[in-house]
Parts: structure tokens; sequence; C-alpha cells
């Protein structure tokens, strides 16, 4: 091209006026002369960019011509026109980004693939999907999980059984703890795809071996809300503890009417003996409403065992109504030993709306779940009923309220620190290590925890759940040990984890007791009492 | 995740350890981290805001750090003082920055804020998100590093 003659003539802001006006006046038949300035000044020259977005200029406004430099055999004329057609969504380009994909993936120039699948999922062309499905199963995670998550945003309803394939394999491949990328790609598809067969693979891979994994697992499902609500009330018929406790907390995090039908059902229908179940199922119905689970709810206020009493308290709390109140106030006028059961649990739960409640319809009620506050030792716990009495304000509150003045138990000594997502389970073992004369400080997940520990205050035992979002327990452990302060602090870890091999990770990770639910008040008082 | 938007800032650090340190970084597999928290001798962090929003973080063991700041400056570099410090937010600038702009030709505007680095023997750092964190592990002839991506 004439113009072009003149180039090596110029000086530099001539140069930058003659390409510039190319551009300005989309001088296609200016290509050649200017690819063959690309070739002979490297881009590291002062102009060598300037010739290269010249290039990328022109060929914004030729769609044909982008076509045929993605054919080149020059690199990086390839590169910058595969990045036009992505970018101006060329559909005439799509046939060559095709063919330069396949010649890449042949190749295995990755560099040039990842791009071309960029460019052809820009132009969402549906001639690309074969390419995409092959490239699932790259060699490159990054390529791999490119086209994964390309099927997933396409909702790509024939990949499923790949994905479905590709999640089961990592699986299988054994409890290293870490989730590959073109496995979390893979779930997240799933779960963007949804439809029945996504569904009940997510849920039949509740237990996925990686916490990673399973983690996006149930995300994913919850985030499927109604349609996950189906394949999940499915798991109450198998005979799996684990997997049961993990649908219930899904169900939890769904909250519909429907999640707490199945929640319901799977009470009444006996498939939730275990305590672990009922504790989790009960857990769950505080944050699913409804009468059925209201009424299921009441029905565990005969529950026996302390801890599952307790997560039943801690729901009925947030959806309390009179005849809640009044079935309770019931029970406890009856004066049997469960009478005296509930009052404890009412005050370790720190249920302070039941409390407030019974209170208010029969102050000697109110008078009983005090004493229990007041024998629990917990300071804390005396602190936060004492105020609740103050804010009510009646003259009996208030005298009740000076007589919980000075009891504020153990503010000082020894003191443990306690690791759960599971409110109840907090207010479980802040009763237990109450009654041994010990404080405790608690953390909702293991980050939480760190802080807490970081923070210099000195502990003499850690007490840590295992499955937590954000960090669970063994990678807290993990990271306790790499403390020098506390690579002698002692760490139960308490779990309703029953697989061999997750125990072994845990001990790996610097764990020192493993104690598994459902357990007594006595043997957590007896192992806590070993190590101080 | 978004695996489109990681790949740039990967091309963008084997490019930039390359031309600057005369280091070539070989990509391990990348995978998604069980937790928000990184660990390490050494971290750079940028905030990323626009299309995408979210943090990027290098984590270099000490070993690594030092050989890449030897080459970069040509004189043995034996500890981790302000100069490293001032290195590792600079390299981090850069790919962020590499990284920003082949998204751009892509069609993705990104910002970048300016990187804080972190140091101290097994340091924590915490990537505030509830969004799964890719993490691309980096080896060298002369020790490991690691890339984390944390997008919204």
């Amino acid at each position: 091209m004439k113009e072009l003659e003149r180039f090596d003539t110029l000086d530099f802001l001539g140069q930058v006026n003659l390409l510039d006006s190319l551009v300005q006046n989309g001088s296609l038949e200016a290509l050649p002369d200017v690819i063959q300035l690309m070739e002979r000044i490297p881009r590291s020259d002062a102009i060598g960019l300037v010739i290269r977005n010249t290039l990328k200029g022109l060929l914004s406004s030729g769609e044909d011509q982008t076509a045929q430099c993605i054919a080149s055999d020059n690199r990086e004329v390839k590169t910058i026109a595969i990045e036009v057609a992505g970018q101006k969504r060329f559909a005439g380009a799509a046939g060559a980004l095709l063919e330069e994909a396949r010649k890449a993936a042949g190749r295995q120039e990755y560099g040039v693939l990842f791009a071309a699948i960029s460019a052809l999922s820009a132009i969402g062309t549906a001639e690309a999907f074969d390419l995409f499905r092959e490239c699932m199963d790259s060699e490159d995670p990054l390529i791999s999980s490119q086209c994964i998550e390309i099927l997933g945003e396409l909702r790509d309803e024939a990949s499923v059984g790949r994905l479905c394939g590709i999640v089961s394999r990592s699986d299988a491949q054994g409890a290293s703890g870490e989730c590959d990328l073109p496995t979390a790609s893979a779930i997240t598809a799933l779960g963007r795809i949804r439809g029945s067969e996504a569904v009940s693979f997510l849920v039949s891979k509740l237990h996925h071996r990686s916490p990673a994994a399973r983690r996006l697992i149930h995300e994913a499902l919850a985030a499927a809300g109604a349609e996950s609500v189906g394949p999940l009330a499915e798991v109450f018929q198998e005979d799996d503890v684990d997997k049961k406790i993990l649908a219930a907390n899904i169900l939890g995090l769904i909250g519909s009417r429907e999640a707490g039908d199945v929640l319901v059902r799977a009470l009444d229908k006996g498939q939730a003996l275990h305590p672990n179940i009922r504790f989790a199922v009960y857990e769950a119905m505080g944050r699913t409403p409804g009468m059925k689970t209201l009424v299921c709810l009441a029905d565990g206020l005969e529950e026996t065992d302390q801890m599952v009493l307790m997560a039943v308290i801690s729901s009925l709390d947030v959806q309390l109504n009179p005849w809640i109140r009044d079935r309770m106030a019931e029970s406890i006028r009856k004066g049997t030993a469960h009478s005296s059961a509930l009052v404890k649990a009412i005050a370790a739960s720190r249920s302070l709306n039941i409390f407030e409640a019974l209170f208010g319809l029969d102050e000697a009620i109110g008078a009983l779940i005090a004493d229990a506050v007041r024998d629990s030792g917990d300071g804390e716990l005396t602190e936060q009923f004492r105020g609740k009495l103050k804010e009510m304000g009646t003259n009996k509150a208030l005298a009740i309220a000076a007589g919980l003045e000075g009891k504020a138990g153990n503010t000082g000594g020894r003191k443990i620190l306690a690791v759960d997502d599971s409110k109840a389970m907090l207010n479980y073992y802040q009763s237990i290590t109450a009654s041994m004369g010990l404080t405790i400080a608690t953390a909702e997940n293991g980050r939480q925890g760190l802080d807490v520990l970081a923070a210099g205050e000195p502990f003499c035992l850690v007490i840590t759940d295992m499955n937590m979002p954000v960090m669970d327990g063994i990678e807290f452990t993990r990271q306790v040990r790499d403390f020098p302060d506390f690579e002698g602090l002692p760490v139960i870890m308490i779990t309703t984890e029953s697989e061999r091999s997750q125990q072994v990770i845990a001990r790996e990770a610097g764990v020192t007791e493993f104690l598994q639910k459902p357990f007594s008040m006595e043997k957590l008082r007896e192992l806590i009492g070993r190590y101080l | 995740m978004d695996v489109q938007i990681v790949n740039p800032f990967i091309d963008a650090t084997i490019h930039v350890l390359s031309s600057l340190a005369f280091t070539q970084a070989h990509v391990g597999k990348p995978y998604v981290k069980k937790d928000p928290v990184a660990q390490g001798d050494v971290s750079g962090v940028v905030g990323l805001t626009g299309e995408a929003k979210g943090t990027i973080s290098v984590t270099f063991t000490r070993k690594c750090i030092l050989t890449i700041v030897s080459k970069m400056f040509g004189e043995e570099v034996t500890e981790i003082n302000d100069e490293v410090k001032d290195a590792v937010g600079e390299i981090l600038n850069i790919v962020s920055g590499h990284g920003r702009q082949k998204l751009q030709g892509m069609g993705k505007t990104l910002k970048g804020a300016i990187p804080t680095v972190i140091t101290g023997k097994n340091h924590v750092i915490t990537h505030i998100t509830t969004k799964p964190i890719i993490a691309i592990p980096f080896n060298t002839e002369n020790g490991d590093f690691t890339f984390e991506f944390c997008l919204e």
C-alpha cells in the first residue's frame, strides 16, 4: 500500500498518525502491509505495540478478514484475530475458530485453544457445543474447567452424564481433601443445569470425600431450592446416618414449607431414629416455618436426650406461640424428672423468648428457670438472663434479677475454646464446661476459632466440630498446630462423621481425641477432665 | 468461579517472571481451596473491581522470593527486607495490569487497586468471601508460590 511505503521515513509521531489514519478510514486493504510491519518490528519496540493495535483496529471492522487471519501461520496475527472475533462476536468467524481450536487441541497448544474457546463462547454459536463437550476431558485442567463452565452457563442437559462422571471420579480418588478445578466446575455446572438427573446425582454425592467439593454440592442443592426437596426426601429412606444429617441441614437452608414437610415425614415414619439425625432434623425445623413442623417440635419436647432436647428448644425459641408456651408450662408443672430436664434445657439453650413467655404466664416457672440459670455456674448465661429480667421490668422479674446479681460464676480460671456451627451444640458445650467450673469462648467456624486463639488469651483445651462452613475442623486443627504456642494444646474433635478415612485425616492434622456423637455429658466431662 | 478471568493472569505471571526475573514458572494442578486462608512467608494482595469483584493474592515461600528478587536486582538478596516487599508489590502490580489488559481485549473491564504486601513466617491472610477460591500452584527450580483468585 502506497501510504505505508513512506512509513520508515517518518518520525515516531508521524508513524503513529499514519497508523491511526488507517484505522479511522477502515483501510482494510492495508492489512497485508500492517502484518508485514508486525513481522519486521517486535512488540517490545515503541511503535511495535501501536502496529499490533492497528491490526486489532482494522480487524474490528472486517469480519471476513478476521476469519482469514485466524488461519494465519503467524502466531501473533492468529491470536489477535481470535481475540477480535470474540470481542466483536463475529459469527462469520465461527467456522475458522472451530477449525483452529481443533488443530490446537490436537497439537496441545493450550493458549490458542483457550482463546478460541473463549471467543466461541462469546459468539454463542451452537456449532461449538460439540467442541466444548469434547474438551471437557482435556488434559489441561483450565481448558476442561472452561468448557465445563460454558456448558453449565448454556444449561446443556446433554452434558449431565459426563459432568456426573467427573464428580464421581474425584470422589473415588480418595480422601486427600483437595478438590480439583474441573470437579468444582462440574458441581457448579450441574447446579446451574439442574433437572432431576443433575439434582438427584448431587444428592447422591452429599457426602463427597473432598470437604471443598462437599461444600459446593451443599451450596448448589440449597440454591436449587424446591428442585432439591424431592431427591433430599429420598435420602431418608436410605440407611446412611451421615447422609440423613447432611440432607436435614440442607433442607434447613432451603427453609421452605415443603422442606419442613420432608423433615416432619422423616420423624413420623421413623426414619430419624438415631439421636444425631433427630438433632439435625429438629435444628433444621427452626428454619422451616409451618404448622406441621411446629407440632413436631412440640412433640419433640418429650425427647429424653439432653442434646436433642436443646435442639428442639432452640428451634421453638424462634417460632414460639401461645399454644407451645402453654404446652411447655403444662410439662414443667408436672414436676417430673423430665420437667426438670426441660427447665435445664431452656436455661442452657439461652432461650430468652421462651423464658419471657413462660415468666409472663407463670412467675413460678420463670423462677424455676432462673434457678437453673444460677445453678449452671455459667457467668455469661447468668448475665443474659439477668438482662432479660431487667428488660421485662416487673417487680418479680427485678427481684429475681437482683438474686442473680453477683452469681456471675466463672469469669476467670481455666478456659476452653469450642468451635461449632451449631448454636445448640455450642450451648451444650457451654452448659457442660460451666458445670466443671471452666469458662468457655465460642466460635462458629475454624476461621473465627483461629482469630480467638490469635488474640492471645490462654486456653487449656479446644473442642471442635469437623464439618463447618468457611473453615472445617481439620484445617482449623492443622493451622492451630502451626502456631508454636499451641503445638501441645489438646484438641478434641466432635462429629457425626463415621467414615474411618476422615478420622485418619483428623488425626494426621493433629487432633488429640476423636469423640463421636451421640455422647453423654459424662463422657465429654471425663474426656475434658483427662486433659486438664 | 470464572476460569476465563483467571487464565490471563496465569499467562501474565509466567510472562512477568520470565522477563523481569529470568525465572521459568510452571503451572501446577489448579484446585479449589477448602478455606479462605493462605499461608506463606511473603504475600501480596490486590483488590479488583469492575465486571468481576474480588481479590488476587500471591504467596511465596522465602527461598522462592529471595531467588526471584536476587535475579531481578542482579545481586544476592538474603533477607526479606523492604526492597523484597516492594518487589512483590511490583510483580503483583504488573501481573494485575497485564491480566486486566488481556481481559479488556476479551471485553471484560476490571480495575485494580494498589497491592498490599504482608510478610512474616507462616503468616495467614484471609479472603473475605463466601465464594470458592481457586488456587493455582506454580513451581520454579527454586521453590513454589501460589496464586489465589477469589472472585464474586
